[in-house]
């Protein structure tokens, strides 16, 4: 199994191997930011507003004197988290929901997909717009919203990867053995499941990342004065005729990373080869 | 004075190309077809024999090349036709009948549209005019209500109905070549024998050469007046029906008589399928050095791993074999 | 045909239903008192008296199914209520600002249409060609990049720096460009990669050998063929677009400050103008289900399997 993964990643091998540098990087950066910063991403100081690249200050200040290279830094901390948070707790919905419609079928099979509908004829943005809208913003609420509009589709999948496995010998064999039916979901159902969601996980986290990104540029995410991509982006706003650099370098930033996350989750897939087309 | 034959394939070299390795899979392939002939292609899944199909339409899949050989059809080559010539050639001058009738078909599009482009496709005028001649073909094959037929999708029609249909589409234009590969493999017992009747009659009223492939050496012997034997992309024998069914002279054959016969033998008589059993796959059945047969020869000797069996010996008038044992052994008897 | 019609629209009732009660209960979410937040954005200050006063008046202290009902009767009706902010009804105000955002949505689709199906043909027709890998490359890319990034570069660079386009606003169809270009952007990207592995597997068909065996000329074995087959999935990927289109508008609006509804919900969520969204949300998931629901009829009855048969 590892031998062809490895033979597989050969094919691919430069890409994906940049693909894979680049996220580690930027989870170096999101964890050790405070000591890779060069300043305080909340350092303000009108006196040296909109500088342009020097020594002190690589990518130079934004309009409220902070560095943007710190900013940057501190914000894939927040950007990363947070896409994390949604990925699990989205993960953490569905794959109970879904294991459980596939699993125990019938009426309660019938119940759970008619809400997974419900849920799915929201289109997502304006479902999780329109929570947070009501919550209120703020990262934890932002969390919950993206996570709310995300569910249902992972549900689902789960939901026929669970179907299919269920009339596998090994599971049968396992039944008449006695096994608990949990015990059977979590030990024989799940692990082998588990590079399939891997696989659409990796493709998503990009789509998170993006969108948590632009309900920040709508000042309805991540609050100031965190730092944080998106809410960067709204910031150089007013700024962009004289200085573009402000909103420029936060977008290369999230490019790259969901870049580099989509071409994992190719990779991955090719070598995975996991159920049906997406 | 010879007639010049219809088809005359000389040589033929067919090669996989993957990743600069190139692997042959058809093998000095030479045969002809007279005018009128229904000529027999027989040998296991593997062999061979759609792929030399398709190089005679030019129709090779991607990866797959034609590396030597001739192709001349009523003394022309083949193998100087431009890609217009090539595509007036297809479906005029020879016709393919494919093995899986359902698959031919666009499911989205009605027979009607398949049966009118093709005619539009080599000079027929007018959708009216071509409405006319495809009703007159598929009243011809024997197929009823054809102007409702003409409006129908292929899913709503039996295999053997679009069989018929393909074989009306490819009378239309009176070829003179029908290429039939495996035409009666994915129908039922009773459409197949309507089917190899068909083609009979077909032959009979148009005087239209067939080359008919078939891994089925009751379809074959129905069938056709020719025939030659295949394996690991070469011919090993060829005759007529009746002299290879009389007295088949290669092993590969004389075990392929034999599997046929032993299906119905008692168990305790049954003759060992070992020898006849089918390739799994092309490389099993490929092998570079010495006779292709020779993992599974009965009579296979040291020579036979190392050298190829040598010219083709003609035995009594056009039976020949490809096997220098049969050569030595045989002869005498004969 | 009509069995299959009839099953899709009775299976969106449900959902229907769904929809509206989710809509409802959303606002039960609002931390603080929507009575407050009416009081706010009307300007009038909150005391004990007016407070009690709103909460009468927009029926708070009945009974949460009493609510619903009445909200679901109303809604029905196309009255969804005041907005807090403006005071008018929040229907009229919606279909005031519907026909830009239309008119956004639409142009863009055309545009992603028109652009994504000769480079997705092309791309699979030429395949692994420096155009076809160049196409692939830019999909990826569009694909990862933050359309409302992507709106302001362009703003930067066709408005700012080379003067050609306007900015803001929606006035001659030089105000369209940019929008549009932003908006569909995105969609281009996945158009063309479906279409090219649409295309893709179709070429490999049987059908394709035998339309060739015939003699067809090429240009007809393409076009009569193939692409008649692969564009089959684009219709089913058009219903989902429309949803995507219509909450995408919302952040393109904001951009370009196109006089849209999604500009207008964008503040109104701002603002906590709680009937706005509700109306809003309502709104948008209809159309989606619509879309889809109309989308699954059209490819029902382009596929003679479904359409004779009723399966494929």
């Amino acid at each position: 199994m590892l031998m062809t993964v490895v033979r597989k990643l050969e094919r691919k091998h430069s890409l994906a191997v940049v693909a894979l540098v680049i996220i580690l990087l930027n989870i170096l950066l999101a964890v050790f930011a405070t000591a890779i910063a060069p300043h305080d991403p909340n350092d303000v100081s009108l006196e040296r507003k909109l500088m342009i690249a020097d020594d002190r200050y690589p990518l130079g200040t934004d309009h409220l004197g902070r560095c943007i290279l710190s900013r940057l830094i501190y914000g894939a901390r927040v950007s990363l988290s947070a896409a994390f948070a949604v990925m699990t707790v989205t993960l953490a919905i569905s794959t109970v929901v879904g294991a459980l419609a596939g699993y125990a079928g019938g009426r309660v099979d019938a119940l759970i997909m008619r809400i997974c509908d419900i849920f799915l004829a929201f289109p997502s943005l304006i479902l999780a717009l329109a929570l947070v809208g009501v919550m209120g913003p703020g990262l934890p609420n932002v969390v919950l919203a993206l996570a709310l509009s995300q569910w249902a589709w992972y549900a689902r999948m789960i939901r026929g990867m669970v179907l299919s496995l269920k009339e596998r010998n090994y599971v049968l064999a396992a039944k008449v053995a006695g096994t608990g039916q949990c015990t059977i979901i979590a030990k024989h159902i799940l692990p082998n499941i588990l590079p399939q969601i891997a696989v659409l996980a990796t493709l998503d986290i990009g789509w998170v990342i993006l969108h948590i990104a632009g309900m920040s540029f709508l000042g309805l995410g991540i609050q100031p004065p965190t730092p944080e991509w998106g809410a960067m982006i709204n910031d150089g706003r007013q700024f962009l005729r004289g200085y573009p650099s402000l909103m420029a370098y936060p977008g290369i930033m999230i490019l790259g990373v969901v870049m580099a996350f989509n071409l994992l989750g190719d990779t991955l897939r090719d070598i995975l080869d996991p159920y049906g087309k997406r | 004075m010879t007639k010049q034959p219809l088809l005359a394939v000389e040589g033929l070299e067919i090669v996989i190309r993957r990743k600069d390795k190139l692997t042959p899979v058809v093998r000095q392939l030479s045969f002809t077809i007279e005018q009128g002939e229904i000529f027999g292609l027989v040998g296991e899944s593997g062999c061979g024999k759609t792929l030399t199909c398709l190089s005679i339409l030019n129709l090779l899949p991607s990866g797959i090349d034609k590396a030597a050989g001739n192709i001349r059809l009523n003394g022309t080559n083949l193998g100087e036709l431009s890609r217009e010539g090539w595509r007036r050639l297809r479906g005029d001058k020879v016709a393919l009948i494919a093995q899986n009738p359902m698959s031919a078909f666009n499911a989205i599009r009605t027979i009607g549209d398949h049966f009118t482009e093709t005619l539009l496709a080599h000079g027929k005028s007018d959708t009216r005019a071509a409405r006319e001649t495809a009703i007159a073909y598929l009243t011809r094959v024997g197929l009823p209500d054809a102007p409702l037929l003409l409006r129908q999708y292929p899913f709503e029609l039996s295999g053997g109905m679009l069989q018929r249909v393909i074989i009306a589409i490819a009378l239309a234009q009176k070829p003179d070549l029908i290429i039939a590969d495996e035409p009666t493999t994915a129908l039922d017992a009773t459409s197949q024998v309507q089917i190899l009747d068909l083609l009979a009659e077909v032959r009979r009223e148009f005087g239209t050469s067939i080359l008919l492939i078939s891994h089925d050496l009751g379809v074959i012997a129905r069938l056709a007046d020719s025939v030659a034997v295949m394996f690991g992309g070469q011919i090993v024998e060829q005759a007529t029906v009746a002299a290879l069914f009389a007295q088949p002279l290669h092993p590969y054959t004389q075990a392929l008589m034999n599997a046929r016969r032993s299906i119905g033998l008692a168990r305790r008589q049954r003759l060992p399928l070992s020898l006849a059993r089918p390739a799994t796959t092309i490389k099993t059945s490929l092998v570079t050095t010495g006779c292709g047969f020779a993992g599974r020869c009965p009579h296979v000797n040291g020579a036979c791993r190392l050298l190829l069996p040598g010219q083709a010996e003609n035995y009594a008038g056009s039976h020949w074999v490809h096997c220098r044992n049969v050569a030595g052994s045989q002869r005498e008897a004969l | 045909m009509v069995d299959y019609i009839v099953k899709r629209l009775l299976s969106i009732i449900p959902v229907l239903f769904g929809i509206s009660v989710i809509t409802f209960l959303m606002l039960r979410l609002a931390p603080g008192d929507p009575a407050e937040a009416y009081l706010r954005l009307s300007q009038i200050p909150a005391t004990e008296a007016t407070v009690q006063a709103v909460r009468l008046e927009l029926g708070l202290d009945r009974p949460l199914i009493v609510q619903y009902g009445d909200w679901l009767v109303k809604a029905l009706m196309l009255d969804f209520g005041r907005s807090y902010a403006t005071h008018r009804p929040v229907w009229d105000e919606m279909m005031f600002l519907l026909p830009a955002t239309a008119e956004l949505a639409g142009v863009s689709l055309c545009t992603t249409l028109a652009v994504s199906l000769p480079v997705g043909i092309l791309s699979a027709l030429y395949k692994e060609s420096w155009f076809d890998h160049f196409c692939r490359l830019l999909a990826f890319t569009s694909a990862a990049m933050p359309n409302f990034w992507l709106g302001f570069m362009l703003m930067y660079f066709f408005a700012f720096q080379l003067d050609l386009l306007p900015t803001l606003g929606r006035g001659s169809w030089h105000h369209f460009i940019l929008p549009a270009a932003t908006l569909s952007f995105g969609y281009i990207a996945t158009y063309i990669r479906l279409l090219r592995i649409s295309m893709l597997e179709n070429l490999e068909q049987p059908f394709v050998l035998y339309a060739r065996a015939r003699g067809l000329k090429e240009s007809w074995v393409i076009g009569r063929h193939v692409l008649k087959c692969a564009l089959l999935p684009l219709v089913t990927a058009l219903g989902m677009s429309i949803g995507h289109l219509l909450s995408g508008s919302v952040i393109v609006e904001s951009i370009f400050a196109w006089p849209g509804i999604g500009r207008f919900c964008v503040s109104a969520i701002l603002n906590r103008d709680y009937p706005v969204v509700q109306c809003f949300v309502l709104m948008m998931s209809i159309v989606f289900v619509m879309a889809n629901l109309f989308v699954d009829i059209a490819y029902a009855w382009l596929d003679p399997r479904i359409r004779l048969k009723g399966e494929s």
